[in-house]
Parts: C-alpha cells; sequence; structure tokens
C-alpha cells in the first residue's frame, strides 16, 4: 500500500497529530538508510488487516443538519491531488474492514449475485413480534423478532409508488454486495397485518421519545400509511440485524479517532472515492454519511470496527418518500452558481434537467440513462472523498462495473421482484445504458489498458475500451523499456518497442533474462495516456508487481 | 492519563517500533501494523464541534419536535411564538395541549399569549377532527382576545393615510364548528356562535384615538358595541397538492355568515365571501403561477349598518402588500393576487407578485376601477409542506413596505 505521512491524519488533534508524525519519523527512519525501496517483499498485499483488537469504541452521532452544513459551506478533510492511500501496488483495493473484492476478484455466478450478503432466508414463518417502531416521518418502520428470535428491521413503500422503494433497496444492496462492500442482510417479504404479533405490556419510543404503549391500533395506523398489495397484505423489506454493536456513522474524511485500525484518511481511500462512480451508476443520491453504519465485532477489548452502507432507499428511481425528484443527482440541494443564477435570472434560466422526460412506472420511480452524464452526477451535497476521486480511483471503479454483464444486471434486478416485468426490463435496459455511459465516459480519462500478465517472454494486456465494445480496436501503443531501481526509484531506460494491436509486446532479452530480483519499468503510451507496469524478475520468469496509470 | 505520562508511552512504543526496524526491510504489512500499534497507544473519541455538539444537543432533546408538536413539550406545555393578529407585533405565550384523548378522537387546547405591543389571546379548544374516519369534524371554541392598537384610516376607498389613529379592540367568543368531509378534498359546514365586543381607546402613543378623530356618523358602532350571534354555512374544495406551500391544484371556499345584533339591533348583517386559490406549475413544478381572488360582501339588514370593526379590510402583508395593515375598509371588498414562484434551490422559491383590490360601499361600484395596486418581490424559505418564514417587499403609492412573516401569504 502506498501511505503518506503527510495526509495521513489531516483533522486529528494537534497532540495526536504530532506524536504520530513524530513516529513517522521513527518508522521511516531505518527504511531510509537500509531498504527505502518502493516495492517491498509482500509487494503488492492482498489483505489490509485493519483488525487488529481495539479495546473501546464510543458510539458517535452526526446530525443530519450539521453534515449537510459543513459538507456544503466548508471544505472539510483534505482536499488535493494524491493518489489513494489505501491501495497495493498494482492499484487495487485490498481486502479489509472496509472493502471485499467479490466481483473483482472474479466471476460471481448470477445466483451468488443475487444471493448477496444474505446468509438465511429472511424472517421465519410465522408470527413476527413487534418490539418497536419508526414513527417520525412519512413511511413508519417496525423493528421485529421472528420465530426464530432473529431481529430484523421492517421498512415498506410508500403508498403512492408500491414495490418502489422496497426493490430499490433489495436491487442495490446486492450491487453494493457484489463490489466489495459490507451491507446488511436484505430481505423481500409480504405479510398481513394479523401476523404482527404485540408482546403484552410492550412499549416504543414515539416521535418525541417518550415511551408510549405500543397496542395493536398503533400499528394499525402505522402501517395505515404504507402501500398494501390487493389482496391486503403489505409488502416490506427486512434488513437482519448486523452482528455487532453499532458505533455510529464514519465520515467520509478524517479517521476515526478512536480505532487505531482507520489510519487512512476516509477522503484518500480508494473504495471511498470511487464510491462515487458506484452511486452515479445506481443513483444512490443519498450516500452520506448518514447512510453508513460502524459496527464493533468480536467480543469486548478483543473486537473491531467494521464499515457498513446501509439504507438503499433513494437509489434508481426511488427517492424513498415519493418517485425521485428531477434534482437528485443533477444537482446538490444547495450550489451557488445555479442558485445564483436562477435567483437573478427571475427563474427564467433553467438547468437542463428540468426538462428530463421518464417514463411513467410508478414501481420504478424515476431513473433514466438518455440524460445521465457520468461526470456531471452530483449527491445531495458534496462529499470530500468524491471531490477527491481522480482518474484511477474512477477507472478502478469503472472496471467493476464493467465486470457486471448485462445477464448479471438482469439477475440481480429479479431480486427486486417488480410485478411489472415491463417495468423491471425500462430499469435493467436503463442499468445497462447507464453502465455503458460510465465506461465509455471514464476509460477514457486514464490508460484503459488492463489484464497484464507475461507469457513467453511477451507482457500481454487487454484494452478495456475494446473489451466492452467502446472502441472497435485497440490502438496503437508505444512502448519504452527501463531498469529501475528499487532502492531509489530511479529509472534508466534499455529500450523502446510496440505493441501490436492483440495486446501483445515482445520483452526484450535482457529484461526476460533479467537477474533474481531485478526490476524494470514498461511503459506504455497511446494518445495522452501511459501506464507503467513494474516487472519483478523472480526465478526466472517476470512477475508484475506494480502498475501505475498516469 | 496525565500527558507526560502519555507522552512517554507513547515515545517508548515509537522507540520500540523503531528498534526492532533498524537493519531489516519493512513490509507493508509491518509498516501498517506499526502505525495502528502507535494510534492505538494515542486514540480517544473524536470530539464534536461546537455547533455540531450543539445540533446534536438540540436533536437528542427533541426538542424541535417538541415545539411543534401538539400535546409534546413539558407534560403538554410548550411555549408559542407568535401567531396573534396583523400589527399584534412579537408575540409569545404558551400553550397546552393534550392530543387523540377518548380513542384517538379528541385534541384539547389551552392558548395564552401576549405581545410587546400588549396583544392578548387566551382561547381554549375541544376538537373532534377524526369521527367517522375523519369524514366528520366538531369543535367548541371559547376565545378572548385584546388588540389594543388597531390602525383605522377611516372607511372607504379615499380614506386618508394621514388619518392614521388606533382603537381598542376586545372580542370574546363562544362557538362551535362542524361538518361533513364527504371527499378527500370537499367540506361542508356550519358555525355558530355569540359574540362579545368592546371598542376603546387605542393605547399606540404614535397616533391619536379613534375617537378623537372620527365619530359614530362616519365611522359605525364606535360608540356602543352589541353582542352577536353569529351563525354561518361554509363549503371548502380543496385540491392543493399541499396545504401548507401549495404548487398545485386549487382551493374554492364560500361562506355565507349573518350576524345578528342580539342587543342593540342596530348592526346585523349577512356577508358572503369567496376565496378562490389557483396554483398552476410548470417546469416540473419548480416553477408556479399563483393566483388568488377574494371577495367579500357585506349586507347590512334593513334599517341597520355594519359595526367598522367587523368590516373587512385591505393592506398588509396578506394582500395589498404596498400599503399598511387596515389602510382600506369598507363594507365590501375585491382583492386578487398573481405571483410567479420560482425555485432558487430546494430551500428557498422567490417570488414576482401584483396586488390589485378595492373597498367600496355599494353595488355600484362593483367594478374594477379605481384598484388600488402594489407590487414587489420575495423570498419563501420553505419546505415541501410549509413556507416557514418569507420575506415580502413591496411598492404601492404609499411608498415601500418590507416584511417578515412566519407563514405563506395565502
Amino acid at each position: 500500500m502506498h501511505s503518506s505521512s503527510s495526509t495521513m491524519f489531516s483533522r486529528t488533534p494537534w497532540s495526536i497529530q504530532s506524536m504520530l508524525v513524530l513516529a513517522f519519523v521513527f518508522l521511516w527512519y531505518p527504511a531510509s538508510l537500509e531498504s527505502a525501496q518502493v516495492f517491498r517483499s509482500d509487494d503488492p498485499v492482498s489483505i489490509d488487516r485493519d483488525n487488529l483488537p481495539v479495546s473501546m469504541v464510543v458510539r458517535r452521532k452526526i446530525n443530519d443538519y450539521d453534515d449537510f452544513l459543513e459538507n456544503t459551506f466548508f471544505k472539510v478533510g483534505e482536499r488535493k491531488k494524491q493518489r489513494a492511500v489505501n491501495i497495493n501496488t498494482l492499484g487495487e483495493v485490498p481486502n479489509s474492514s472496509w472493502f471485499t473484492n467479490r466481483i473483482g476478484a472474479g466471476v460471481i455466478s448470477p445466483e451468488q449475485l443475487v444471493q448477496g450478503a444474505n446468509r438465511g432466508e429472511g424472517p421465519a414463518p410465522g408470527k413476527l413480534t413487534v418490539i418497536g417502531g419508526k414513527t417520525q416521518g412519512v413511511t413508519p418502520g417496525f423493528t421485529i423478532k421472528d420465530s426464530l428470535g432473529d431481529t430484523y428491521f421492517l421498512k415498506f413503500d410508500p403508498a403512492t409508488n408500491p414495490q418502489m422503494a422496497t426493490s430499490a433497496e433489495m436491487i442495490s444492496s446486492k450491487f453494493f454486495d457484489a463490489l466489495g462492500y459490507n451491507v446488511p442482510e436484505y430481505y423481500l417479504i409480504n405479510f398481513n397485518p394479523s401476523d404482527l404479533e404485540i408482546p403484552p405490556g410492550a412499549t416504543i419510543r414515539n416521535e418525541l421519545d417518550d415511551r408510549i404503549p405500543l397496542t395493536k391500533k398503533f400499528v394499525d395506523k402505522l402501517v395505515s400509511k404504507v402501500a398494501h398489495n390487493e389482496d391486503g397484505s403489505i409488502r416490506a423489506i427486512a434488513s437482519k440485524l448486523i452482528p455487532g454493536s453499532n458505533v455510529g456513522p464514519f465520515k467520509f474524511y478524517s479517521t476515526r479517532g478512536d480505532d487505531p485500525n482507520d489510519i487512512f484518511p476516509h477522503e484518500h481511500r480508494r473504495e471511498l472515492r470511487g464510491y462515487y462512480i458506484f452511486c452515479s451508476w445506481l443513483n444512490h443520491d443519498d450516500s452520506r454519511s448518514v447512510n453508513t453504519a460502524d459496527f464493533y465485532v468480536g467480543s469486548n477489548g478483543q473486537g473491531s470496527v467494521k464499515h457498513y452502507l446501509i439504507d438503499f432507499g433513494s437509489t434508481l428511481g426511488s427517492g424513498s418518500l415519493t418517485a425521485q425528484k428531477l434534482r437528485p443527482g443533477n444537482e446538490n440541494i444547495f450550489e451557488a452558481r445555479p442558485t445564483f443564477a436562477r435567483m437573478f435570472s427571475f427563474g427564467i434560466w433553467l438547468p437542463s434537467w428540468v426538462s428530463v422526460g421518464f417514463p411513467d412506472f410508478p414501481t420504478i420511480g424515476r431513473i433514466e440513462a438518455d440524460f445521465f452524464q457520468p461526470d456531471r452526477w452530483k449527491p445531495e451535497y458534496p462529499n470530500p472523498a468524491f471531490q477527491n476521486m481522480d482518474a484511477e480511483d474512477a477507472f478502478w471503479a469503472t472496471r467493476l462495473v464493467l465486470m457486471f454483464r448485462d445477464q448479471d444486471i438482469r439477475s440481480m434486478a429479479t431480486a427486486g421482484r417488480i410485478s411489472n416485468k415491463v417495468a423491471e426490463e425500462y430499469l435493467v435496459s436503463t442499468l445497462i445504458k447507464r453502465r455503458d455511459k460510465v465506461g465509455n465516459y471514464w476509460l477514457r480519462q486514464v490508460s484503459p489498458l488492463d489484464g497484464f500478465r507475461v507469457v513467453d517472454g511477451e507482457l500481454m494486456f487487454e484494452d478495456l475500451l475494446v473489451k466492452y465494445g467502446f472502441d472497435k480496436e485497440m490502438r496503437q501503443y508505444n512502448a519504452s523499456f527501463a531498469s529501475f531501481d528499487n532502492k531509489t526509484g530511479a529509472k534508466a531506460n534499455v529500450g523502446t518497442g510496440s505493441a501490436n494491436r492483440q495486446g501483445r509486446l515482445p520483452l526484450p532479452a535482457m529484461i526476460a533474462t533479467a537477474a533474481e530480483n531485478s526490476f524494470h519499468v514498461v511503459t506504455l503510451t497511446a494518445d495522452s495516456h501511459a501506464v507503467d507496469v513494474f516487472l519483478k524478475s523472480v526465478s526466472g520468469t517476470q512477475r508484475i508487481v506494480g502498475i501505475q496509470r498516469k | 492519563m496525565k500527558p507526560g505520562i502519555f507522552l512517554l508511552g507513547s515515545f517508548s512504543l515509537v522507540l520500540w517500533t523503531a528498534s526492532v526496524m533498524v537493519g531489516q526491510e519493512v513490509t507493508r504489512a509491518e509498516e501498517a501494523e506499526a502505525l495502528r500499534r502507535q494510534k492505538t497507544a494515542v486514540s480517544k473519541p473524536d470530539q464534536s464541534n461546537t455547533i455540531e455538539a450543539a445540533m446534536l444537543w438540540v436533536q437528542e432533546r427533541k426538542l424541535q419536535e417538541k415545539l411543534e408538536t401538539p400535546g409534546a413539550g413539558y407534560k403538554g406545555l410548550r411555549p408559542r411564538l407568535g401567531g396573534l393578529s396583523t400589527g399584534s407585533g412579537f408575540g409569545f405565550g404558551i400553550q397546552f395541549d393534550r392530543v387523540e384523548m377518548l380513542n384517538n378522537q379528541l385534541d384539547f387546547s389551552l392558548v395564552a399569549a401576549g405581545s410587546l405591543r400588549q396583544y392578548q389571546l387566551y382561547q381554549t379548544k375541544i376538537d373532534l377532527p377524526r369521527l367517522a374516519g375523519e369524514h366528520i369534524f366538531v369543535s367548541a371554541t371559547a376565545t378572548h382576545r385584546a388588540m389594543p392598537q388597531e390602525d383605522y384610516f377611516g372607511l372607504g376607498p379615499d380614506s386618508k393615510k394621514s388619518n392614521r389613529s388606533d382603537y381598542l379592540y376586545e372580542d370574546t367568543s363562544y362557538g362551535a364548528r362542524g361538518g361533513v368531509r364527504p371527499l378527500r378534498w370537499l367540506r361542508v359546514g356550519a358555525a355558530v356562535d355569540w359574540l362579545q365586543l368592546n371598542v376603546g381607546h387605542g393605547t399606540d402613543p404614535r397616533f391619536t384615538s379613534t375617537e378623537r378623530v372620527f365619530n359614530d356618523q362616519n365611522t359605525p358602532g364606535l360608540d356602543r358595541q352589541p353582542d352577536f350571534l353569529r351563525s354561518q354555512w361554509f363549503v371548502a374544495i380543496d385540491t392543493r397538492d399541499s396545504a401548507g406551500n401549495p404548487r398545485s391544484g386549487g382551493y374554492y371556499a364560500a361562506s355565507h355568515t349573518t350576524y345578528h345584533d342580539r342587543s342593540l339591533h342596530e348592526f346585523g348583517f349577512r356577508r358572503f365571501e369567496t376565496d378562490l386559490q389557483q396554483y398552476v406549475p410548470f417546469n416540473a413544478g419548480h416553477r408556479v403561477i399563483a393566483f388568488r381572488f377574494h371577495s367579500s360582501f357585506d349586507d347590512p339588514k334593513q334599517g341597520q349598518r355594519v359595526p367598522f370593526y367587523l368590516q373587512q379590510s385591505l393592506g398588509g402583508s396578506n394582500d395589498l402588500r404596498g400599503f399598511r395593515e387596515f389602510r382600506f375598509r369598507d363594507r365590501n371588498q375585491l382583492v386578487s393576487n398573481l405571483e410567479y414562484r420560482w425555485e432558487v434551490f430546494s430551500g428557498l422559491d422567490m417570488a414576482l407578485f401584483g396586488d390589485a383590490g378595492k373597498v367600496f360601499s355599494g353595488r355600484k361600484d362593483l367594478d374594477l376601477d379605481n384598484l388600488e395596486t402594489s407590487y414587489g418581490f420575495g423570498f419563501r424559505f420553505n419546505t415541501v409542506k410549509s413556507v416557514i418564514w418569507r420575506i415580502d417587499i413591496a411598492r404601492s403609492r404609499e411608498g415601500t413596505r418590507a416584511f417578515i412573516k412566519f407563514d405563506n401569504v395565502f
């Protein structure tokens, strides 16, 4: 992993920061004298072991309004052009408490994609015992225990848009799981209000935090607001209680002060920067801190923190309580330039998103692909990690997006159990089209070469623009070869060459027969983009140990 | 932990880490682990900044909800801001609510409020708004109001701004109201109440009290005030998407009210009133044309007069915004407002508006001649459901007026 002492603890208190800077000096001291090598013996790492035992983590709270204000009107976190700090030398994100390479680690079957994070079948048949409720807002929610004693939180669809929010949450959670994030287990269920059992003497806290009796009438009143099926039953999405202790959301900048494992500033984590790409694809405009959760897992004193994404009700065409409105995804809640443009033009100036049309699918809400521009998509308010995203982050994420084949997307959409098959097909075709737009745009911002391997003295690679059909044929790539001093990082040119259009580049004999543990770098260039591929001689073969795109 | 011990401990850890590593390659995993072990020594929970801490304090105590929700607060008691009549100045008071009693049918409230200009309001209300599955509504109210600085400029469209005076208006009413709501958008009902009135000496030191400028001849009811039995029927069709901040639909209401003078038999009259509102959205609801037309016609009973204090007035933040509150007053009134509202961002709409209206005494003046007009622009800070506060700046032939109000204009 590449780490940076200058950015790692940008918002930790001064005393801690100074201690850690000091620690860095000592830590790097022997390395600078003895082994300042660029590539270490364990590169590229595939696992970031960020699960050292943590004695105690205090539950933190984030205020919605404060989160909006600080992200909208202040520059939180560190903003500078800097490569992501938690990546390995291949530019990949190692598995950690934040992220587990799933689709990125290889092909996942459609069945596995649909299974997602789920490890069971959802609430067991029988009575659902209501143990809590959420009375705030237009759509209520319940906490229930099933007959096996497992706890779930139930959420519903707005009466105006049956199936919309629950299907969006179901489908999107599958995508985010497949991409590699930690998400809760989600299950779609149908139940009759009579299936809800209320224990004698049960109470819940209402919106004023007062403890009030939980009565059948109260429950009936709550469910009366939500969408019902034609047979009177109610469709809900049941999210299983995440194991561990909820210690509050994470922020998209800085690190968590009481979690020693959290050493990489969040605004410089690749999976949080690249999260922008996934959110734009799936229209997850509500991708903010309040929809994340850290859980302390493991026994007290021996556990560690695991980071989750939660609440996908405002994704795809759903705005949770209504069909998604026109602004979300196109403009932040507040943006100075369009605000003043509208103010001083007396509203005559109209953003182009106002005139976007959508088909009338209440079960889908509003999502489209024709107007969608991958680089213009916006979350509800600025996100420091998104704003730090560079072309390499985008490439990393885009490559994962493109790994979802048409049939994968179609299979995952079925997880939403949308009864209107025309609507479902529209959603599938929209996601495919958005996926292709994401790929066609972001692959052009950096060298699109990938799949590097050395076979029989040739460096082989593929052009993702060609692989995914955005270009018809591979460009002519020029290559330069250099020896690489792993201790100093110095390069010395040793020759040039050119790859054929099948993505094969013969390596010079001096590289193919290089001494054990010697390093070389191959730079492939086409148009304005280049990629460095670092090779290390190991047992007479060339092993790829590093990739850096320019 | 004392800072010195803390520092020493951390330093020791760092030195230990460094010494272990001298002379050998540091792997990525070792490097990361060392950093984590160092952070273990100095880790501590994040502290919220002052603003966030304050917001969390409010959030955790549910203060906003407790202030806004009937029945919330301390044992049902909560402060009340504003809510007095136009021109009362900054008002505040206390409100007690009990809601959803008797099987979720009955709400009860008590209000006591005053203002910096010594306006007072005392009200108790028993409300049954959800009978028969919310198809029937009934309420009973007792109210006392004291408004010691009500402006009066004289009657008719030609009243002079320079004749501004003020008077005390007090009323006490006991009444009931009920009706049916056969459809979600239709309400039909009736109301009756007993109304006791008093008009007296105005207390605004800046202006002459009304009785010193005007007399009972040109200002009916100035000398004596009767008790009224007031009866009313009403019908309202409401297709607005949101009553508090409508962007589409309409509101069409009509009422007929009879004021029976039960003590002097001198001031009985009938009033027919209409209020029509239409909201036309365009550009996907991000722009709205809002139109309102309001009319009120008073018809005195044979040989009787309409008292000046019950006559409709024009002027102020809700109708002719370029004129002072109560600037024009007469037995009949026509007023219309046209607003072009545009969304500036999710929490703010702006508006350009024009107001036109007139008061008049007889049917011969029922036309669109001699309308008073004003125009201006405004800012509406809002949510989807309501306008939280607004600033309107309006201009008329009598100058420029600015309002900060905590309600929608209509």
